[in-house]
């Protein structure tokens, strides 16, 4: 028992020294430490720049030129990575690659392309960049590998490409056309050009590419087949360095599944140097992207435009630029031939009473100050050129409400008419059941009886079965002549209200095979005029964008295009 | 027991193939898979609805896409056949995907959750033995209102104040005498509604704790602590001695002098092994998480000499609290260690501490304490976020039991035997009074699994719930049984389990 106390009080005597030591000795060596550490600290200051760019979507494979690789996000971050001939510009005008190569127009019959590959292009593994990959790119997207060959997310103007002209270790390719072909100048872009070395190596394969452009249904290209299908799918979080190369400024670096993905300046890029060496793509959900700006862990955002994210992003005054802007997207009304407006006057009545100047100044301007109505079915307002092409199409009739013109034509009538469009009970498209609200009030004074028959399933069931009298819908459009005329040519699938004019399929013809620029404009122009004589669609207005930057940020031009916002990312930088 | 595991699992295997069955048709029913395709205005449209058509088997009738995901599915159970959870509409793998989420989830919502066990069981504690005292009414009001708020709405306002309000403070880290002395007012109240008793007592406590925070708060910032922070070894000292102090009280009392003898023993060799150990752990060659658990291996051990030197007749309570003591002390010396990390961390990202997106900084270049900063800095806003809701369930919970425990017939005859009230409550009514909290914690960790759907989303994590939700907005069936595979085995797994604990903690119970 004695020994116990003893023992105790010898311990609460040490403890109350050691309390005594320590605290003398804090006061010096606790702040000192700490102090060196701060020191230390700013001594590693962050000397590897980088800019950090708020996006959605996550990043899924190397190769978007497969059905299951054909994703936006694929395409945005591959961008800086696959280069390609030519680029997208933020006007929507394609802007030759000089980087990668030049390609000119030899002759116009048989159309025939010449592209030259810069003698100094190399993948980021060393190897040249040459006809072989031309051939891949050739083989992959022209369909001709025949049934068990490659499946392409797009083949149009590739099949109708004869073989590439070329030898093994050329940089020099000559493209002929088999047919007259509008979009020659979009061929072999951003994305399309794959290492075919890599293909060969994974696949095993004995000979090149260029060997099998001869006999493209060769059985020893299934292996190959194989690997540009499959071989590419990343797992998430999962770069696989050793097959995925660089031909652009930046190549893919580092991946963690579900946060991010860097880009960093590819060593072997012979072209403009970058500025920044590191860019880092995070992946966060538009609600969030603001705050994130603001508390400096993003320099870069441009989420889908919302009131609210518009509202806070005003909010930060000075602390950051914001812009607002335009997207290649516009949303329109189609009549349904096969209905009740197969009859021109009710049509002329409908277009005479939807309040599209109100929709504008409505819906999209709060957003978008310098929005306004859509006058045309193939040029936006944002691009140079608009205002030449817009006039005199005959839609500006159309830009007021004329409730008495409309009633004058309907003479008594009081016909039901059914909106139908992408109705999500689970994620109601705000913008699109106000712009039904302004449609049925000012409609209904006129003597429609407009109806909401928005559905889930509107295109999957409704639409392809005519169950509609006017859909209400937007097209992401392309600003290529290919890609637009499915919506307006007879028996197309994109053609949901089944119009069909002899004259517009023969324009559209004649524009998907003419290949100077101004005479391509001129067809579309007697097209969208028609188009308007016969009321085929009402165009109402283009999706509005925003777009935000940290204040010490340049460089950062927005780019409503397929090429978004990477699109001249090697000229990005920080103040 | 071994036939009730047995009959449980079997039970559960028939559930689980019925209900897989159910959600799958389900899923497959929930809308157009080829949706986003019809809109596609590219030639190639048709190409890629095949695609997709043979990847999903959408050509096949439902039960035999399911007999086919449940072939796979076999995989993970039968020894020597892959673990297949089929692909996503993207051709990715599933089971992948899986478990990259499975892993975010648990990183999001483990804290969190401990955080909302212990904080909630404290404070239903506390607010039981006080009921309807101040403290009392405070708690149960505060768990309401979180229990109440929309979490995203909690969330944007964590990021503005906590975050970004919190960082700009950062940038010039200085306590005004006014905000010191409300912080005080705070600290003050609760120290006053907690100590309870008569109306001197209270006020003293008040004043006492009050004029402690402004005090403190006060200096701390005249000496620029908060750009330097650290503990220091006077801070890690008492710290740790009161913590000594605290755990010999509720383990033994203050009068059995053994056992506190050995706590303050314990902890006056944590505070000397401090001044080794610190420039140990920092030096980079060796910060590692294998040496801060080879050292609490240490800790413990020389805990358990001590009380084993010093605890007299007392030697199994006092090796329990030394060892207890010695995790304390240790957990003080790793704060220290990552408070002296923070100027470092400040530097590396630009002086934004808290982050308020994400998992991690991409391309973080730190040393290893600031990556554990950094893994923190980004845990804080969404571990405060979930803790802040599940709170509520959890204090009321233990109030409850807590009370109806307090007002049982053991407890009148504990009292009654002379029993001092701190083993009344901690050894009599606490322990009977957390068991049914078992089953409460275990189907919570089971409904967390499946992922906090929200606060994934607004503080950008991919954890379960951001899987659930995108394969079911994309009517992809694989990963959304994927997420359901994951969430149920969890649920049936956690009710056996919590069962059999009942068993072991309840004597009363036989299986």
């Amino acid at each position: 028992m004695s020994t116990n106390s003893t023992r105790a009080r010898a311990v609460a005597l040490l403890a109350g020294a050691a309390l005594a030591v320590s605290a003398c000795a804090t006061s010096a060596s606790g702040g000192g430490s700490a102090s060196s550490h701060g020191s230390s600290g700013a001594a590693s200051a962050p000397t590897n720049k980088a800019i950090t760019w708020a996006y959605e979507q996550e990043f899924s494979q190397y190769n978007m030129n497969t059905p299951a690789g054909d994703t936006v996000a694929n395409r945005v971050h591959l961008g800086p990575v696959l280069s390609g001939f030519w680029e997208f510009r933020p006007d929507g005008s394609l802007q030759p690659n000089t980087d990668f190569g030049t390609y000119v127009k030899v002759k116009d019959n048989p159309l025939t392309v010449k592209y030259s590959i810069n003698p100094g292009a190399v993948w980021s593994d060393g190897k040249p960049i040459d006809c072989d990959d031309i051939v891949l790119a050739w083989l992959a997207h022209s369909g001709v590998t025949g049934a068990t060959g490659f499946s392409a997310a797009r083949t149009v103007g590739y099949d109708q490409q004869d073989r590439p002209a070329c030898t093994a270790g050329s940089r020099e390719v000559t493209v002929t056309y088999r047919t007259r072909f509008a979009d020659w100048a979009a061929m072999y872009g951003p994305g399309e050009i794959m290492p075919a070395h890599i293909v060969e190596q994974r696949a095993g394969m004995t000979r090149t590419f260029v060997d099998y452009a001869a006999t493209p249904t060769s059985p020893d290209l299934a292996k190959a087949v194989n690997f540009y299908d499959k071989g590419w799918a990343l797992t998430p979080g999962q770069l696989r360095k050793d097959i995925i190369p660089s031909s652009g400024p930046y190549q893919l670096d580092a991946w963690t599944a579900g946060q991010s993905l860097t880009l960093k300046a590819n060593p072997r890029w012979w072209g403009t140097p970058v500025k920044i060496p590191t860019i880092v793509i995070r992946y966060i959900s538009g609600t969030a992207q603001a705050q994130a700006l603001q508390n400096g862990e993003v320099q870069v955002m441009d989420p889908q435009p919302q009131t609210d994210i518009v509202n806070q992003l005003k909010a930060m005054g000075q602390a950051v630029t914001f812009t607002t802007g335009d997207q290649f997207t516009y949303e329109h009304l189609s009549f349904n031939f096969k209905g009740q407006f197969a009859d021109a006057s009710l049509r002329e009545a409908f277009a005479r009473c939807v309040p599209r100047q109100q929709i504008v100044d409505n819906l999209i301007k709060p957003q978008n100050a310098r929005a306004q109505i859509m006058e045309t079915r193939f040029v936006f307002p944002f691009q140079p050129g608009y205002a030449a092409f817009a006039a005199g199409l005959g839609g500006a009739q159309y830009d007021t409400v004329d409730l008495a013109g409309a009633k004058k034509l309907l003479a008594g009538r009081t016909p039901t008419v059914r909106i139908g469009w992408l109705k999500n009970p689970d994620k109601i498209n705000k913008r699109r059941a106000d712009t039904l609200a302004l449609i049925q009030s000012s409609c209904g004074q006129a003597g429609f009886k407009v109806v909401d028959a928005g559905t889930p399933t509107f295109f999957e069931k409704e639409a392809p079965a005519g169950n509609f009298d006017v859909g209400m819908m937007a097209w992401v459009a392309s600003q290529l002549v290919s890609d637009s005329a499915g919506a307006h040519m007879t028996g197309s699938g994109d053609n949901y209200g089944k119009y069909s004019d002899p004259q517009v399929d023969a324009l559209f013809k004649r524009a998907m095979s003419e290949t100077e620029t101004a005479k391509q404009t001129a067809l579309l122009k007697q097209i969208d005029t028609l188009l308007w004589k016969d009321l085929e669609s009402i165009p109402l207005f283009t999706f509005p964008a925003i777009f935000a930057l940290a204040k010490n940020t340049e460089g950062v031009v927005y780019n409503a295009t397929v090429a978004n916002l990477l699109w001249n990312v090697g000229s990005w930088n920080l103040a | 027991m071994g036939v009730l595991v047995a009959r449980r699992l079997f039970i559960s295997t028939v559930t689980l193939l019925m209900s897989s069955f159910l959600v799958f048709v389900l899923v497959v029913n929930s809308g157009d898979p080829l949706a986003n395709l019809r809109n596609d205005t590219s030639p190639e449209r048709d190409t890629k609805i095949a695609r997709r058509i043979a990847i999903l088997h959408l050509d096949e009738p439902v039960p035999q896409r399911y007999l086919k995901w449940l072939r796979g599915v076999t995989g993970c159970v039968v020894p020597g056949r892959d673990c297949d959870l089929g692909t996503t509409v993207n051709d990715q793998s599933v089971t992948a995907l899986v478990s990259e989420a499975l892993g975010a989830t648990l990183r999001l919502v483990t804290a969190a959750l401990v955080l909302a066990i212990v904080l909630g069981v404290a404070a239903g504690l506390v607010s039981a033995l006080r009921q309807y005292s101040g403290f009392d009414h405070t708690v149960s009001f505060t768990a309401f209102l979180f229990f109440s708020l929309p979490l995203f709405w909690v969330a944007v306002l964590l990021k503005q104040y906590l975050a970004i309000g919190a960082n700009n403070w950062f940038a010039e880290p200085r306590i005004g005498l006014a905000s010191a002395l409300a912080v005080a007012a705070v600290t003050g109240g609760a120290a006053g509604a907690l100590v309870g008793g008569d109306r001197r007592r209270r006020w003293l406590a008040r004043v006492t704790a009050g004029g402690l925070t402004a005090t403190i708060l006060v200096q701390l910032s005249r000496e620029d602590w908060f750009r330097r922070p650290a503990l220091g070894q006077a801070g890690i000292a008492v710290l740790s001695l009161g913590s000594a102090l605290g755990i010999a009280y509720l383990s033994a009392g203050l009068g059995r002098r053994a056992v506190l003898v050995s706590c303050l023993a314990t902890a006056t060799e944590g505070c000397l092994a401090q001044v080794v150990v610190t420039p140990w752990l920092q030096d980079p060659l060796w910060a590692s998480w294998t040496n801060v658990l080879l050292l609490l291996l240490v800790a413990l051990l020389a805990a358990a000499v001590t009380g084993v030197a010093l605890g007299a007749q007392d030697r199994g309570t006092a090796v329990r609290a030394s060892m207890v003591t010695a995790a304390a002390t240790g957990a003080f010396i790793l704060i220290d260690i990552l408070l002296r990390a923070v100027p470092g961390y400040a530097a590396l990202v630009n002086g934004r501490i808290i982050a308020t997106i994400g998992s991690q900084t991409p391309e973080f270049a730190g040393g290893f304490w600031e990556q554990q900063l950094d893994i923190l800095a980004h845990l804080l806003l969404p571990t405060l976020a979930v803790t802040l809701v599940t709170f509520a369930s959890y204090s009321r919970y233990s109030r409850g039991t807590m009370l109806e425990a307090m007002s049982q017939d053991y407890v009148r005859t504990a009292r009654s035997k002379g029993l001092p009230e701190r083993v009344v409550v901690v050894r009599h009514a606490l322990r009977n009074a957390l068991i049914p909290l078992t089953t409460v914690a275990a189907m919570d960790v089971g409904a967390l699994l499946g992922g906090a759907v929200i606060t994934e989303h607004v503080f950008g994590w991919r954890g379960m719930g951001t899987l659930f939700l995108g394969g079911l907005l994309q009517v992809d069936p694989n990963p959304v049984m994927g997420f359901f595979l994951v969430t149920v085995v969890a649920v049936i797994a956690l009710n056996l389990v919590a069962d059999l604990a009942y068993a072991l903690l309840d004597p009363r119970i036989r299986l």
